[in-house]
């Protein structure tokens, strides 16, 4: 497969950007894509979309950025994804991307026989895959008339294997990796690609060292923050750029900033 | 294959058992409720749910048909409703006298395909997603919380089954919900295993069966390959009889040699 020429007008959506892989994503997709381009950013605080916006323009001044603040898994998010996915004359764009990095870890203070809240369950599937396909969905039916298009499933290595008290996050991140495997059989024309970062120096990785029941999965992240050893997330995202620049991944296929 | 007698009380199967059967009313549900009466110890209980009453009834006919000394409850219940979880799980174990039962088995099989005409891209409706989620995901969650509840590990065995597919590792067009649920439900299955090793726990994929299950996939699939592909399935007579999936389910359970956590297919074709 050909190299892909990302200096091109693109239309870009990245959500949860407003801190941690998110910010590095869009900042470092903004200094990659051509004059012309259109970022869109969105996530709830609005506060880190103003500072990833900021950010963006000190390097990457030839492209402009929207931002969107909501919900997007919550009862308006209709409405949200039409405003996200909301592409200005189309025919001049020459890429359309979009980044499903928005995620939550959910509450890795249970075991899975702890988890008998419907509610939580229901919320999590909500916002970390449901959520992920309508605006999916809605990216699609804006940029139909965009020949080029890719789609970025932010992933883990939790998609693969098991993590005790991380039952949420495992199920979640192996839903969508499936889901990305189906998208990428469909739309053979689309390039798709489940990314998994690698432990990141981000307030999830706090959360995880903070929060997480299980014993050996604490220490593990507790010795990352401790250590310094957790990745920097601008450092894992330049690896995600490389790889849809050297554009020669199966469409479908799960790739570790660690591979 | 027939165990000797002395075999099959030893077995795991043959003490007095409490076992939990979602999706009880027909095909593999109505297969497993059967087999597993008739391999189940002097004591045991069957308690098999589903939507449907009548599906439920004739399912107990034939089990009393089979045998006298399991008895069956049934307890009529909709996976989708969570709000009223709390009553139906509670009637799922209810009069259960401790001590009684020394083992616990709950198979989680029912479950739904979602929407099989739809491509990834067309599933644009977050209430419909919502509830497929709800019934193939968070159910299987929070009944498998609330069984270990009930039956707390001390002085009993407790075995969890998780009825999957290999569609929950090989993606197929138009089966985006199918497959996701299935991935979801193997690897939250894997994690309950690594966190509960006293717990036995198993995921088993029963293969394509000849089922109404099948039947309306194999009608509604919208993707023009996958379907061919299925009718030929259909037409070659590859389909599985529910009865065989079941019977094999049932002798991985006797035997009770099986990595906690692994996802075994009915023709050991895979092992993950």
């Amino acid at each position: 497969m050909a190299a892909a020429d990302m200096k091109v007008a693109t239309f870009c959506v990245v959500t949860g950007a407003s801190k941690g892989l998110g910010q590095a994503v869009a900042i470092n997709l903004a200094e990659t894509v051509g004059d012309g381009s259109l970022i869109v950013i969105t996530a709830r605080g609005e506060d880190g979309l103003n500072e990833t916006k900021k950010k963006i323009e000190s390097v990457a001044p030839h492209v402009t950025v929207k931002i969107v603040a909501g919900d997007i898994a919550g009862p308006y998010s209709d409405e949200l994804h039409k405003r996200i996915c909301d592409v200005p004359s189309p025919g001049s764009f020459k890429h359309a991307m979009i980044i499903h990095n928005a995620g939550s870890l959910g509450d890795v203070s249970k075991l899975t026989s702890e988890l008998s809240d419907p509610k939580v369950i229901t919320d999590y599937y909500q916002l970390n895959v449901s959520s992920v396909l309508c605006l999916n969905s809605q990216f699609f039916s804006a940029t139909e008339s965009i020949v080029r298009r890719t789609v970025v499933n932010i992933t883990s290595l939790c998609a693969l294997q098991p993590f005790k008290s991380w039952g949420l996050y495992c199920g979640g991140k192996a839903a969508r990796d499936m889901i990305f495997k189906v998208l990428a059989q469909e739309q053979p024309a689309v390039r798709v690609l489940s990314y998994a970062p690698g432990p990141l120096q981000t307030e999830m990785v706090e959360e995880a060292a903070k929060k997480t029941a299980d014993p050996d999965i604490r220490a593990f992240f507790v010795g990352l923050s401790k250590n310094r050893t957790a990745l920097d997330p601008d450092v894992s995202t330049k690896k995600m750029v490389k790889l849809l620049q050297d554009n020669k991944f199966e469409s479908g296929s799960h790739i570790d900033f660690y591979d | 294959m027939a165990l000797s007698e002395s075999v099959q009380n030893s077995s795991v199967l043959g003490k007095p058992t409490l076992c939990v059967i979602t999706g009880a009313s027909r095909g593999l549900g109505r297969s497993l409720s059967v087999e597993l009466s008739g391999r189940l110890g002097e004591g045991s209980r069957l308690v098999l749910t589903a939507r449907s009453l009548s599906g439920l009834e004739q399912t107990q006919a034939l089990v009393v048909n089979k045998t006298t000394s399991v008895s069956v409850k049934l307890v009529c219940g909709d996976l989708e409703d969570s709000d009223k979880y709390q009553d139906f799980f509670r009637e799922l174990f209810s009069d259960v006298t401790p001590g009684v039962f020394q083992h616990a088995l709950l198979i989680h099989n029912a479950s739904t395909l979602g929407d099989v005409s739809k491509r990834v891209v067309e599933h644009c409706d977050a209430e419909v997603l919502q509830k497929y989620y709800t019934v193939n995901v968070t159910s299987v969650i929070t009944l498998t919380a609330r069984f270990l509840q009930v039956f707390p590990s001390s002085d009993m065995t407790r075995t969890v089954v998780n009825i999957t597919s290999s569609a929950g590792f090989t993606p197929i067009k138009t089966n985006s919900l199918y497959c996701s649920g299935k991935a979801a439900r193997d690897i939250v299955f894997k994690v309950l295993a690594e966190e509960s090793p006293e717990v036995r726990v198993l995921s088993f994929s029963p293969g394509a069966m000849d089922t109404e299950m099948f039947d309306y996939y194999r009608t509604h699939v919208g993707d023009p390959e996958v379907r061919a592909l299925l009718c030929q399935q259909a037409e070659d007579g590859k389909l599985l009889k529910p009865d065989f999936s079941a019977q094999k389910l049932v002798q991985i359970l006797v035997e009770n040699s099986y990595k906690s956590g692994a996802i075994l297919d009915v023709l050991d074709r895979f092992e993950h």
